[in-house]
């Protein structure tokens, strides 16, 4: 077989330009799918992750959140409308560096969150139990994660408790664990506890500058994980419970969480609160139409890597038909000296493996080359930020879709052998189909 | 003495049922072991088709053609290959050579498809292309030889495998008189000194009488 494989390779050499030909092409091929592969699988992966019948369960439609506010004597004309079940007044205080005064928590300090409180009258009635946070008196919760607005709204945040989230009560846990992936716009946060803590928050509204900035004491009672499919990232939620008598007097609910009764009610209630001018946000349909956006796009992408492969096939199997075609009268004499067509064929396969390994091992260097290059740009910010911003890109997702997981790297080296064998085996059968023995016969 | 070729009622034609050119019809011959056969004939007389017949390249439509003992009209087509592997050396008028490979490479290339390893492989192409004369042109490519010495590695590869059989078609066709004479004696010694049999297609009555029995073909049958 190594004898085979030498004479193989002596071949390529002899017909080096069309071989150097081939072997671009199929290098061209292999970096181009190699990056639309990964970028179908992990995004694919990514809404794998979703469950979309969870928010399907919970139809949530939220009205009120950023600066749109509901007057809390609204609430009671909301809740009559046919078809809703039940409402929850919440409070949402949006900002990006509250300062905690807590000189026990030292040093801990601009972690950006939101804050939301529910309103405890309603809030046993609205989760049912569904949520296993303590809904008790002063309820509410801190949600802190990579924060922006851009990227998330209040309705994902929402969205993101489930009845599948576990309370986990884990007074060791320390906030440096989430620091590198949760937090990557605070660098300033050192390892603290928060479970169990007590924490003094001053708060302000950055959309309403007539809100008074608040003084609140908040104890929490727990941590809250929650993986934010499409971004990668994870949200970490912190129930807490009011200490201070202040709540009640500085906290005025002006949003709503909306439930209906069935899913069949959405559209007729959203229509309703459309007519009132309350502009109501669906949840579900506004992931579900971002998924099936993104979807549809993925799909393009596979049919575009379709279209690569037929043409790689097409044109590569042509090149090794015209080889083989300008090789005919020396494979004919190879046949007289008694070679089979096993030995031709499997001479020829070598050449096209051969080809398609060369074209692998450029392709994956080239392809480990751009990341490494790309990766280096965007860690030392040889890519001006600003860029991120004004292309609305996340720079963190960015590298996680250079991150290549080895599959894919498996996937596309079958391919490739597949696409080496193919194209070298189907043309030499095909040959051995015509009467080549002709050429070296006279008469 | 048993016969090493045995020929009987071959019949041949080329085209279609309503357009055929017979090109053989009943030619019966034997070749025994060692002899040095000529078929003559003119120029579209079938005497090639014949040798193409016995090299297994195609199959009769009628008739037996019995080589060592075995009946290559029933092979398929990789018993045939085999066949010729193991009994035939064949020798082109135009040499045939592989273009871009030395004279060692194309004389070990049947020892290749054979399975022989590289080392036994070059001894015993060395060995024969002394025997041709030609052990200083080893490593040339077949292009810096002249027309002779190509047809002497054409020779040396007919016989590195060490078949009982040589099939020339007209080996001297694309050379000069003398160095047509230089191959032709190389023939004979193959004959005579190592023992092959030799068929040999030629239209050249000089040629066809260095060998001890001649057929000659005329309109597709023997006379």
């Amino acid at each position: 077989m190594l004898s085979y494989l030498v004479r193989s390779f002596k071949q390529l050499n002899r017909y080096r330009l069309r071989s150097l030909t081939t072997i671009i092409g199929l290098t061209t091929m292999v970096v181009v799918i190699t990056f639309l592969l990964n970028f179908t699988i992990q995004m694919d992966s990514l809404f794998q992750q979703t469950n979309l019948d969870f928010f399907k369960k919970y139809q949530y439609l939220s009205i009120g959140s950023y600066g749109n506010y509901v007057p809390q004597s609204s609430f009671a004309e909301i809740e009559s409308i046919d078809g809703v079940e039940s409402i929850l007044p919440v409070t949402q205080r949006i900002t990006m560096y509250p300062w905690i005064n807590n000189e026990s928590i030292e040093g801990y300090h601009v972690l950006p969150f939101f804050i939301k409180y529910y309103d405890p009258d309603y809030a046993k009635d609205f989760f049912k139990g569904d949520l296993m946070v303590d809904v008790s008196e002063g309820t509410g919760v801190i949600i802190s994660s990579d924060f922006r607005k851009n990227m998330m709204t209040a309705e994902q945040y929402e969205n993101s408790f489930g009845g599948d989230q576990e309370l986990k009560i884990n007074s060791d846990r320390l906030v440096s664990d989430y620091q590198k992936r949760d937090f990557p716009m605070s660098e300033e946060i050192v390892e603290v506890p928060l479970v169990g803590k007590e924490l003094r928050l001053e708060i302000d509204d950055e959309y309403d500058d007539s809100v008074k900035k608040e003084i609140v004491s908040l104890e929490i009672i727990g941590e809250i994980k929650s993986e934010y499919i499409y971004l990668n990232k994870t949200t970490v939620f912190f129930p807490f419970k009011v200490k201070t008598d202040q709540r009640k007097q500085a906290i005025k609910y002006d949003g709503l969480l909306l439930k209906t009764k069935s899913l069949a009610d959405v559209p007729r209630v959203v229509e309703e609160l459309d007519s009132k001018g309350y502009d109501p946000i669906n949840s579900l349909k506004y992931l579900e139409d971002y998924f099936n956006r993104q979807k549809i796009f993925l799909y393009n992408i596979l049919i575009v890597m379709g279209i690569i492969l037929l043409l790689a096939i097409f044109s590569f199997s042509n090149t090794m038909q015209s080889i083989i075609q300008e090789r005919r009268a020396e494979i004919a004499l190879k046949k007289a000296l008694g070679a089979t067509s096993g030995q031709i064929v499997l001479g020829i396969v070598l050449e096209g493996l051969l080809i398609a390994i060369i074209s692998l091992i450029v392709g994956f260097l080239l392809v480990i080359g751009l990341i490494k290059g790309i990766s280096l740009m965007v860690s030392t910010d040889f890519i001006n930020p600003a860029y991120y911003e004004a292309f609305k890109l996340d720079k963190e997702s960015t590298l996680f879709l250079l991150s290549i997981p080895y599959s894919i790297y498996g996937y596309i080296s079958l391919a490739t052998l597949f696409l080496g064998f193919s194209i070298s085996y189907i043309p030499a059968r095909r040959f051995f189909q015509q009467n080549y023995l002709t050429l070296i016969r006279r008469d | 003495m048993q016969p090493i070729i045995s020929v009987s009622s071959l019949f041949h034609y080329f085209g279609n049922d309503k357009e055929k050119t017979i090109v053989l019809e009943n030619v019966d011959f034997e070749v025994n072991e060692g002899e040095f056969i000529a078929i003559q004939g003119r120029s579209g007389s079938g005497k090639s088709t014949l040798l193409n017949l016995l090299g297994g390249f195609m199959k009769p439509i009628q008739g037996n053609i019995r080589v060592n003992n075995l009946d290559i009209t029933e092979l398929n087509e990789n018993q045939l290959s085999k066949y010729r592997r193991n009994n035939i050396g064949f020798i082109f008028q135009s040499y045939h050579l592989f273009p871009n490979m030395s004279a060692l490479d194309n004389v070990e290339e049947p020892l290749f498809i054979a399975g022989v390893k590289k080392k036994e492989r070059s001894e015993r192409a060395l060995k024969i292309l002394e025997k041709v004369g030609l052990s200083d042109r080893v490593n040339h490519l077949t292009h810096q030889l002249s027309g002779g010495q190509q047809q002497r590695v054409a020779i040396a590869r007919a016989l590195v495998t060490d078949p009982k059989i040589i099939l020339a078609d007209e080996p001297t066709g694309n050379l000069d008189a003398n160095t047509g004479d230089d191959i032709l004696d190389l023939i004979c010694h193959i004959n005579r000194d190592l023992g092959k049999t030799v068929v040999l297609v030629t239209h050249d009555n000089k040629v066809a009488a260095l060998a001890n029995k001649k057929v000659e073909i005329k309109e597709g049958a023997l006379s």
